[in-house]
C-alpha cells in the first residue's frame, strides 16, 4: 500500500525570518527605486530613446518566463501522469504564481506611468501582442489557482488532472506569447524571427526548473525535512535536458541569422563583436549558464553532490539573466537599418551602436521583484502546506524495487 | 500609484463630504476657489462641480481620436477663464491650492495629471506660431535679424558616417 | 456652435447626446450628398465634425532640394511644439532630425529630414496594449496621451525611431501641443494647424526660410499639389520592403 503523502506548514525558525526580513528590505528598496524613478522620470535611469527597455525588463522577462517554467513539475505529474512528481507539484504552482507577481510588478512599476494600471486593464488593443499578454498573465494566475486548489483539496484530486492540462498548454501559450513581443518586431533586425516564441520556451523550462530545484533544497535543507535523492537526482537529470536543449535554440536561432545576409552584421556584433554582449553571450550564458551547469549535472562525481547541483542551479540562473540581457539590451543598442546599403548619422543617434549603462535605481527595482516572488514564496509556504513533510524515496516512491540509490538511469 | 488608489476611494465619497452643509469635518476649511471670469460656464456650475470629469473624459476622446472641437470647450477654453496670475504676476502652479482645479482636488484627494501634459496657463502664441498657422521662425527672424534665414555661413555641415553601416561613434 | 444653455429643459447627458446624434446625422449627410459636399469635406472641414478617411494627408520630401546642415525645419517644429533640448540628448525628444545618408559603393551624400512616416498600417499602432497609438481616419497617426501608459513597446516597433519618450517633468508645455512626463510622443503632422487648413511647421518654415523641399496635402485629392507632383515624379517610401504605406514619400533617394 502506497504510504499517504503528509504536506505541513514550515517550521520557522530564526533564519527563516531572517531571510525574510532581508527579502522585505529588498523589496523596499525596489519600491524605492521605482517611485524615485517615477517622481525624477527616466532620464535618471540608464534608458533612452534609443535603449527603451533596460534592466528593469530583463528582470521582468526573466522572471515571467521562469514561472511558466516553473510549472513543468506540477505539468509532469498532471499531464504525463508521472506519480513521484505528484507530492512536488503545490511547491511548483506556488512558485508559478509569486514568479509571475514578482516579474509583473517589476514591468508596472517600470512603466511610463504606473498609476495608469487601471487604463491597461480597461483599455485593449486586440491587435497588441502586449494586450493578449494581459489576458495570458492574468489568466494563468487563475487556473494555477484553480489547480492548486484542487490539488490540495483532497476531495477534488480527481478533477486536477483537467485542470493541470489546461495550465499546460496556458502556460506554453503564455511563453510563446512573452517571446512573441520580441518576435513581432518587424523592422528589427536583432529580434524579428519567429524562433523567438519557441525559444523562450525552452528558456522557460531551464530557468523555471533551475529555481525550482534551488527553493525545494533550499526549503528542505533550511527546515531539516528529509529530502531523497531519487526526487534530487530525476529533477536535475530533466534540468541538464533543458539546458542543452536552450544551448540547441540559441545555435539554431544564430545560424539562421547568419545566413541571412541582412542580419549577418547583427551576428558579427553580437558573437564576434568583442564587447559586452558577446561576453555575456559566450561567458554569460554559454559557458557559466549552459556548458558548466551540464558538466555539474552529468559528471558522477559533482552530479551527486547537493552542492553542487545548486551550483549548476543558481549558474543556469545567472546565465539565463546573462541570456535576457543579451536579448533585451543587446538587441536595442544595434540600430535600425533606416536605408539599407547606405550608412546614416543624424543627431539623433541613427546608425550608431547605442550604449546603455544600467542604472542603480534599475537594478534595485529589478531585484526587488525576485524578492517579492520569494518572499511570497515563504510566506505561503510557511502558513500554508504546500512542501510534504517528507520527500524521502521511500515514501515518494514506494517502488517494489528496492531503493532508489541504484536506480540512477531514471529519467523523467 | 498607491495614491491613485487611495484617491479613487477617496473619490467614491468625497462629493458627500463636499456637500455637508457648514463646510467639511471639522478643522478641514472648504476649498477657496479662485473667482472665475466670463458670462457662464458651459454647463450650470451645479452640474459641473459633479460631473465635469464626465465633460472632460468624453470630449477629449472626441477631440484626439475624431479631430473634433467644440466651440469654446476646450482645455484652452477652461483655462482663460478660471486661470489668472497671481498677486505677485505669476501662474499659480498646477500643484498649488492656488490653481483652479488643484483647489478642490487637493481637497478631496483627488490627483490629476492633466496638466502633466496640457499648459496649465492660457498662452498667447506669437505670429506665426500655433493653431492659426505661418512660419515659426518668423519672429525668431525678427529678433535675430535678417541674417537668420538659410545662408551658406549659416550652415554647419553635419557629421557623415564612416564606411561600417551600422558602425561605432 | 453647441450651446451650453440651448435648451435648459433637457437634462445635461440628454443635451451632450442629442448634440452627438446630431453630429453623426450632419456627418452621414455630407457623406451621402453629392460631390460638390465630398469636395467641401475634403478641403475645409468645419471642426465639429469628425475627421474622414476622404482624406489622407501626406507630405512629399524633394531630396535634391533639401540642403546638408540646414535643420530649418527642425528649429521650426522645435518652436511649435515646445520642445527644448534639456541637455541630455539621449533622453532628449526629437520629432523631426535632418539625417545624413552616404551610399557605403559610391561615397554619394544626401541629407533629409526624417521623423514619423503616418503609416497606412503602422506598427506602433499593432503593438501598443491600450490603443493609445492610433492612426486617426485622415491618416494621421498619434498618441492619445490620456490612455498612453509609458510602456513604449511602440518605440520598439516603429521601424523609424520616430518617436521619443518624455523621461522628465515638463512644465512649459505648449497649449496646441501637449506633451508629458512617462508618455510618448512624435511628430503629429501639426494635427492642430491641418484641423484648421494650415500647413505643418516644418512645411511653412522650409518654404519660406529654406530650400522649398516640402509639399504638404491631401493624397486623395488628385487635384491636390501633392498628388500631381506624385504621379508626375519618382518618389519611394523609406523600409518600402515592409510595405507600411507611408504618407511620407521621398523624392530623389
Amino acid at each position: 500500500m502506497k504510504p499517504r503523502i503528509h504536506y505541513r506548514e514550515l517550521e520557522g525558525g530564526v533564519g527563516f525570518w531572517a531571510l525574510l526580513a532581508a527579502f522585505g528590505v529588498l523589496i523596499a528598496l525596489g519600491l524605492a527605486a521605482a517611485h524615485y524613478m517615477e517622481t525624477n522620470g527616466h532620464w535618471v535611469t540608464g534608458m533612452t530613446n534609443q535603449v527603451v527597455w533596460g534592466m528593469p525588463h530583463v528582470f521582468a522577462v526573466f522572471l515571467i518566463v521562469a514561472a511558466s517554467g516553473v510549472l513543468n513539475t506540477a505539468s509532469v505529474a498532471s499531464v504525463f501522469a508521472r506519480a513521484p512528481y505528484k507530492p512536488l507539484a503545490p511547491l511548483s504552482g506556488l512558485l508559478a504564481i509569486t514568479l509571475l507577481i514578482g516579474g509583473l510588478a517589476v514591468l508596472v512599476l517600470d512603466l511610463g506611468h504606473p498609476d495608469r494600471l487601471i487604463v491597461a486593464i480597461t483599455h485593449f488593443n486586440f491587435r497588441s501582442i502586449f494586450a493578449w499578454n494581459i489576458f495570458l498573465y492574468t489568466g494563468f494566475l487563475a487556473i494555477v489557482a484553480v489547480y492548486l486548489w484542487l490539488n490540495m483539496e483532497r476531495r477534488m484530486n480527481r478533477y486536477s488532472r483537467p485542470v493541470g492540462f489546461l495550465a499546460f498548454i496556458w502556460r506554453i501559450t503564455l511563453t510563446t506569447g512573452t517571446g512573441s513581443i520580441f518576435g513581432f518586431l518587424i523592422a528589427r533586425d536583432s529580434y524579428d524571427s519567429a524562433l523567438m516564441g519557441p525559444m523562450f520556451v525552452i528558456m522557460s523550462f531551464s530557468f523555471g526548473l533551475a529555481i525550482y530545484l534551488l527553493v525545494l533544497m533550499a526549503s528542505y535543507a533550511g527546515s531539516g525535512r528529509p529530502l531523497g535523492d531519487a526526487t534530487v537526482r530525476r529533477l536535475k537529470n530533466l534540468l541538464g535536458v533543458f539546458v542543452a536543449s536552450v544551448l540547441y535554440f540559441l545555435a539554431v536561432f544564430h545560424l539562421t541569422n547568419i545566413y541571412w545576409a541582412a542580419h549577418i552584421d547583427f551576428e558579427k556584433f553580437i558573437l564576434f563583436g568583442g564587447n559586452v554582449y558577446t561576453w555575456l553571450f559566450w561567458g554569460g550564458q554559454v559557458v557559466l549558464g549552459g556548458l558548466i551547469p551540464l558538466a555539474l549535472l552529468y559528471w558522477p562525481r559533482t552530479g551527486g553532490s547537493r552542492f553542487w547541483i545548486s551550483v549548476a542551479c543558481a549558474l543556469v540562473i545567472l546565465g539565463g539573466l546573462a541570456l535576457m540581457y543579451v536579448i533585451i539590451i543587446g538587441g536595442q543598442v544595434w540600430p535600425l537599418d533606416l536605408f539599407p546599403g547606405k550608412a546614416v548619422s543624424s543627431t539623433f543617434y541613427d546608425g550608431v551602436i547605442n550604449t546603455y549603462t544600467p542604472s542603480l535605481p534599475e537594478i534595485l527595482l529589478g531585484v526587488g521583484g525576485v524578492a517579492l516572488s520569494l518572499a511570497a514564496t515563504m510566506v505561503a509556504i510557511k502558513f500554508l502546506p504546500f512542501l510534504p513533510a517528507s520527500l524521502e524515496d521511500a515514501i515518494v516512491e514506494p517502488a517494489p524495487a528496492p531503493a532508489s540509490a541504484s536506480a540512477g538511469a531514471q529519467h523523467a | 500609484m498607491l495614491g491613485a488608489l487611495v484617491g479613487a476611494l477617496l473619490l467614491a465619497w468625497s462629493p458627500v463630504r463636499a456637500a455637508a452643509p457648514g463646510g467639511g469635518p471639522a478643522g478641514v476649511p472648504l476649498p477657496a476657489l479662485p473667482k472665475a471670469t466670463g458670462k457662464h460656464c458651459v454647463m450650470p456650475t451645479e452640474w459641473m462641480r459633479k460631473n465635469h470629469m464626465k465633460l472632460l473624459f468624453h470630449e477629449r476622446w472626441v477631440t484626439v481620436h475624431d479631430g473634433i472641437f467644440i466651440k469654446g470647450r476646450s482645455m484652452e477654453d477652461c483655462l482663460s477663464c478660471h486661470v489668472h496670475r497671481l498677486a505677485d504676476g505669476q501662474w499659480p502652479k498646477p500643484t498649488s491650492t492656488k490653481f483652479f482645479c488643484q483647489a478642490c482636488h487637493a481637497y478631496a484627494a483627488v490627483k490629476i495629471d492633466c496638466f502633466e501634459c496640457h499648459a496649465s496657463h492660457p498662452v498667447k502664441a506669437p505670429p506665426g506660431v500655433g493653431p492659426d498657422g505661418g512660419n515659426p521662425l518668423e519672429s525668431e527672424a525678427r529678433v535675430a535679424g535678417p541674417d537668420a534665414g538659410l545662408t551658406a555661413q549659416a550652415l554647419t555641415p553635419m557629421p557623415i558616417a564612416q564606411d561600417t553601416g551600422g558602425g561605432a561613434k | 456652435m453647441s450651446e451650453a444653455h440651448e435648451d435648459d429643459s433637457l437634462s445635461a447627458p440628454e443635451r451632450a447626446r442629442r448634440r452627438f446624434l446630431t453630429q453623426i446625422a450632419a456627418v452621414t449627410g455630407a457623406a451621402l450628398a453629392p460631390g460638390m459636399v465630398l469636395f467641401q469635406v475634403a478641403q475645409a472641414r468645419a471642426l465639429d465634425q469628425p475627421v474622414s478617411s476622404k482624406t489622407r494627408w501626406g507630405m512629399l520630401v524633394d531630396t535634391t532640394k533639401c540642403a546638408r546642415g540646414c535643420d530649418i525645419c527642425v528649429k521650426a517644429c522645435d518652436i511649435e511644439n515646445g520642445i527644448h533640448s534639456l541637455g541630455r540628448p539621449e533622453t532628449d525628444a526629437q520629432w523631426i532630425r535632418k539625417v545624413t545618408l552616404r551610399d557605403l559603393h559610391t561615397g554619394y551624400v544626401q541629407s533629409l529630414p526624417m521623423m514619423c512616416q503616418h503609416c497606412e498600417y503602422p506598427p506602433c499602432e499593432d503593438v501598443c496594449p491600450t490603443g493609445a497609438s492610433f492612426r486617426r481616419a485622415d491618416g494621421i497617426v498619434l498618441v492619445d496621451r490620456h490612455i498612453c501608459i509609458g510602456c513604449r513597446y511602440c518605440m520598439m516597433a516603429c521601424p523609424y525611431k520616430a518617436r521619443s519618450f518624455v523621461a522628465e517633468p515638463l512644465h512649459d508645455q505648449v497649449p496646441w501641443s501637449p506633451r508629458g512626463i512617462g508618455t510618448v510622443g512624435g511628430c503629429t503632422f501639426c494635427v492642430h494647424r491641418v484641423d484648421r487648413g494650415h500647413k505643418p511647421a516644418c512645411v511653412e518654415a522650409c518654404a519660406a526660410d529654406g530650400p522649398g523641399a516640402l509639399v504638404f496635402g491631401d493624397l486623395m485629392d488628385p487635384e491636390s499639389g501633392i498628388s500631381k507632383m506624385l504621379a508626375s515624379q519618382q518618389t519611394s517610401e523609406v523600409r518600402a520592403d515592409l510595405r507600411l504605406n507611408t504618407g511620407v514619400r521621398y523624392h530623389g533617394i
